[in-house]
């Protein structure tokens, strides 16, 4: 028995050079730019979860946790300091075209600094099919575009999609009356929703819990989503995003495609600002000619492509440098219309410097509500404008909390009615029973995934990232680590994005042998050790 | 004035200086870059730049530290990257709402510690004495949000005897914010948040005037003063008690500018709008001008703490000029 132990041990030593020679260079260590495990545990769980998985093939994975939001996102968008990075990215009705997660996120010109190509991903068949949707105006012909857009981005695995997020929100039957929710990725905050939700017994006012305060007015200077959301309620807007994702007309009574960079909006003939004073078409040139000028931080990438901006026949005509159908749902769709006999003299009125400075409150615009005040920290009062033509049914009044424990203890003690933050899973089970609440889940149109670095050799290789998607257990970790709250998708664009998604495409499935069987045909090889190793 | 004061007063001035010296470059040498906190839509690179431009970050940092300089000599705390209005205004908002809550909450925390020390001092060895160590200690060392959190469970959602939080009952004071001050409605809103914030600032006060007492049952005066006949009520509150405030008297000022930076986390769980909760956000966005006005604020307050207890010490007890 020795002797044979001893006879292996001989014949091992004897054949190590020669497999040594065989190998390629070892699979260098992978940096998986990830989450702070104190405060968003979920997310740094979902990468240990990736990189145990990965291990399992012989790649070895260092998970490097960052504090969010620096100096995280800085490495993640503008140093691009990663292998691997955890991408989870909000819904918003912005998110709804089509764009923004196909070719923003893969066409190879988007890769600057900044821009949202994190991983300098490129590919000449997507930038060309990314390129032709852009000129195509008409939604149905450019649906079909995309679905070629996202098989062409299935077929290269830019990243390894997770999930999308369901958000689970709660409002008070008791209190609360909402006549046929409408299914939408921002679920009650969504202006369909909102503006149809109703007290009953007694209260004057919607009251919706929330943790983020408005943190500007002035169209200007504001640069987060959530503030659009506010504003969009108190502006009126051309057009707006549909709960499908395909944008509609709003204030807009037509939109008319003169050509690939030319196009006429005109405006419904009813409009009238909180002071009195009608809507024109005017008010619409002159509200983006303002944004442009002043460099309107939130829409300065979409007023870039705009050339000029001019009353032609009574309608508003849009010049674009290069064809741009986004710039229906990105510009049009969000950018709230200003009132010119106010925003022409603020600072003649108010002495400031710049109108960046203004603070807009009292805020004078068109919108189904008006805002009637806002208390820093604390609440934003919104009325009611009955002439509008969206008819809102009741006057919202959202509150300010500081931690979104309490906020949902609040909706239970009946202090508010409605919820607009998500509660944790371990808060809907619990409310599942009540029976005065009613559960609402909203699918996101944002959604999780681990995005590869290109620059990396390793990642560069086709056949490594499809491997690497048949070993991301996206099932445990939607079950396990996110409480059940999420879906799995094939695209990008993920399937509440009901007009743009591609219902073709199917996930690869979670399968290791599947995973090492594409690594070896690619010709890839395993050392003793157990660490992949290159071609040679 | 005395050299005395005139030193301690420089000193104030050096430490000052010194702490927003620091605080400014600290803040600069964390990684990351306030204008990369924008994160939706994933800030357009040329919208950062004129972001960059209209704060001043592209500038050299010793050029901004002059003007930050230069800048807080005329009080003028700069523009909230944020929020893009000037910082001082946000404050001041939130800084009422704090004191409000902070300040009279230390104030009865230490009138009640001194106290009940005092008195639990003077009998030593009651089982009660035992009892109150062991809870005073563990309330203080229990994190404060867990308190806060059980006391809204328990006061707030089972009693049904407080509201969970916020200044005021959302919505009931649309006009002048002044008048919510002086409403009842404030009150019952202040109550819990204020009941917290003392319970979990008795300890200090309480075990410190314990010890003092502790100290003067020996001495000669008060065994004098018994002799004399007087009330063993006249004993510990006019000779034993009086002289075991020095410690009390002086660490009081001094933990002002400690409670209004611990006033964070009882803020953001009571939803209270006040400089805490403020400032939690600040960080979370890099916010540099906001973060170093708060913390700045904090500061002044601390070292005006200090002088005050230098000056209530040297009208307590005169000796201490003379060393």
């Amino acid at each position: 028995m020795k002797y044979l132990r001893s006879l292996l041990l001989a014949t091992s030593v004897l054949a190590v050079p020669h497999v040594a020679l065989a190998e390629g260079k070892v699979v260098p260590e992978i940096d998986f730019l990830t989450w702070p495990s104190t405060k968003y545990q979920h997310y740094f769980e979902t990468t240990r979860y990736l990189a145990d998985s990965w291990e399992e093939l012989g790649i070895k994975v260092k998970l490097n946790p960052q504090p969010f939001p620096a100096p995280m996102l800085g490495m993640w968008f503008n140093e691009h300091k990663f292998d691997v990075v955890l991408s989870v990215l909000s819904g918003s009705s912005a998110r709804f075209e089509p764009e923004f997660y196909s070719n923003g996120q893969f066409n190879s010109a988007n890769s600057t600094p900044g821009n949202m190509n994190v991983g300098s991903f490129s590919s000449a068949k997507i930038d060309e099919l990314g390129d032709k949707q852009l000129r195509i105006y008409d939604a149905e012909e450019r649906r079909k575009v995309i679905y070629d857009l996202q098989a062409a981005i299935y077929e290269e695995q830019p990243e390894a999609l997770i999930a999308y997020v369901i958000n689970t929100t709660a409002y008070n039957k008791t209190t609360t009356e909402l006549e046929d929710y409408i299914d939408t990725p921002e679920g009650l905050r969504s202006i369909w929703n909102l503006s149809r939700l109703k007290p009953i017994g007694g209260q004057p006012a919607v009251r919706l819990g929330w943790t983020i305060d408005q943190e500007s007015w002035n169209p200007l200077t504001f640069k987060i989503g959530e503030d659009l959301d506010r504003l969009g309620l108190v502006y009126d807007r051309l057009m707006l995003v549909g709960p499908d994702g395909s944008p509609q007309l709003s204030a807009a009574s037509a939109l008319d495609v003169i050509d690939e960079t030319t196009l006429d909006v005109s405006l419904r003939d009813d409009l009238k600002f909180s002071d009195g004073e009608p809507v024109t078409i005017e008010d619409v040139v002159f509200t983006f000619n303002y944004l442009k000028e002043n460099n309107a931080i939130y829409f300065k990438q979409y007023l870039d492509n705009v050339e000029s901006i001019a009353v032609v026949d009574g309608k508003a005509r849009f010049k674009l440098v290069k064809p741009s159908a986004p710039f229906v749902a990105t510009l049009l769709a969000q950018a709230p219309i200003l009132p010119e006999h106010v925003w022409s003299g603020i600072l003649e009125e108010t002495g400031l410097e710049k109108p960046q400075d203004y603070k807009n409150v009292p805020l004078v615009g068109s919108g189904p509500y008006r805002l009637k005040y806002w208390k820093e920290g604390r609440e934003i009062s919104m009325e009611r404008n009955p002439e509008h033509f969206m008819k809102p049914a009741a006057d919202l009044l959202f509150i300010q909390f500081g931690s979104a424990e309490v906020l949902s203890s609040a909706l239970t003690k009946g202090d508010i009615d409605v919820t607009l933050q998500p509660l944790v899973p371990t808060v809907v089970e619990e409310f599942r029973t009540f029976a005065d609440l009613q559960i609402i889940q909203a699918q996101s149109n944002g959604y999780m995934s681990a995005r590869y670095n290109i620059n990396n050799e390793f990642l560069a290789n086709k056949a490594v990232r499809q491997a690497l998607s048949h070993a991301t257990p996206y099932e445990s970790i939607i079950e396990e680590v996110l409480g059940g709250d999420a879906a799995p998708t094939a695209s990008s664009i993920v399937p509440s994005n009901t007009f743009w998604h591609n219902p073709e495409l199917k996930l690869p499935e979670y399968d290791l042998e599947k995973a090492r069987e594409i690594l070896k045909s690619a010709g890839f090889t395993w050392g003793q050790d157990g660490r992949l190793r290159f071609p040679e | 004035m005395s050299s005395f004061w005139l030193r301690r007063l420089w000193h104030s001035a050096l430490t000052l200086f010194t702490m927003l010296t620091l605080m400014f470059f600290m803040f600069r040498m964390l990684p990351g870059d306030p204008t990369a906190t924008v994160i939706s839509p994933a800030l357009y690179p040329k919208a950062q730049e004129a972001l960059k431009i209209q704060f001043g970050l592209d500038k050299p940092l010793w050029e901004q530290y002059l003007r930050y300089l230069g800048n807080l000599a005329t009080l003028d705390f700069g523009l909230s990257f944020h929020t893009g209005r000037p910082v001082a205004e946000e404050i001041g908002g939130r800084l009422l709402n704090t004191i409000l809550l902070v300040f009279p909450s230390m104030i009865a925390a230490y009138v009640l510690g001194s106290f009940v020390g005092a008195i639990l001092g003077w009998k030593r060895g009651s089982k009660t004495e035992a009892i109150l160590v062991f809870v005073s200690t563990a309330l203080q060392s229990a994190p404060v949000f867990w308190l806060s959190m059980i006391a809204i469970l328990f006061f707030s959602i089972k009693l049904d005897l407080f509201p969970v939080g916020h200044i005021v009952t959302p919505g009931m004071f649309p006009d002048e914010d002044w008048r919510m001050y002086f409403s009842l409605d404030f009150l019952h809103h202040l109550a819990l948040p204020f009941l917290i914030n003392t319970i979990y600032n008795f300890c200090f006060p309480f075990l410190l005037m314990r010890s003092s007492i502790l100290a003067t049952v020996g001495e000669e005066y008060i065994e004098l003063a018994r002799m004399k006949g007087l009330t063993e009520k006249a004993v510990l509150y006019r000779h034993a008690m009086r002289n075991s405030l020095l410690p009390i008297a002086t660490t009081l000022p001094m933990t002002l500018g400690w409670a209004v930076a611990g006033s964070v986390v009882i803020e953001t769980v009571f939803s209270w709008p006040g400089l805490g909760l403020l400032m939690v956000e600040a960080v979370g966005h890099s916010d540099f001008p906001m973060v170093q006005a708060a913390f700045l604020l904090i500061a002044a307050l601390t070292v005006a703490g200090t002088l005050m207890a230098d000056l209530l010490y040297s009208i307590l007890d005169p000796r201490i000029v003379n060393h």
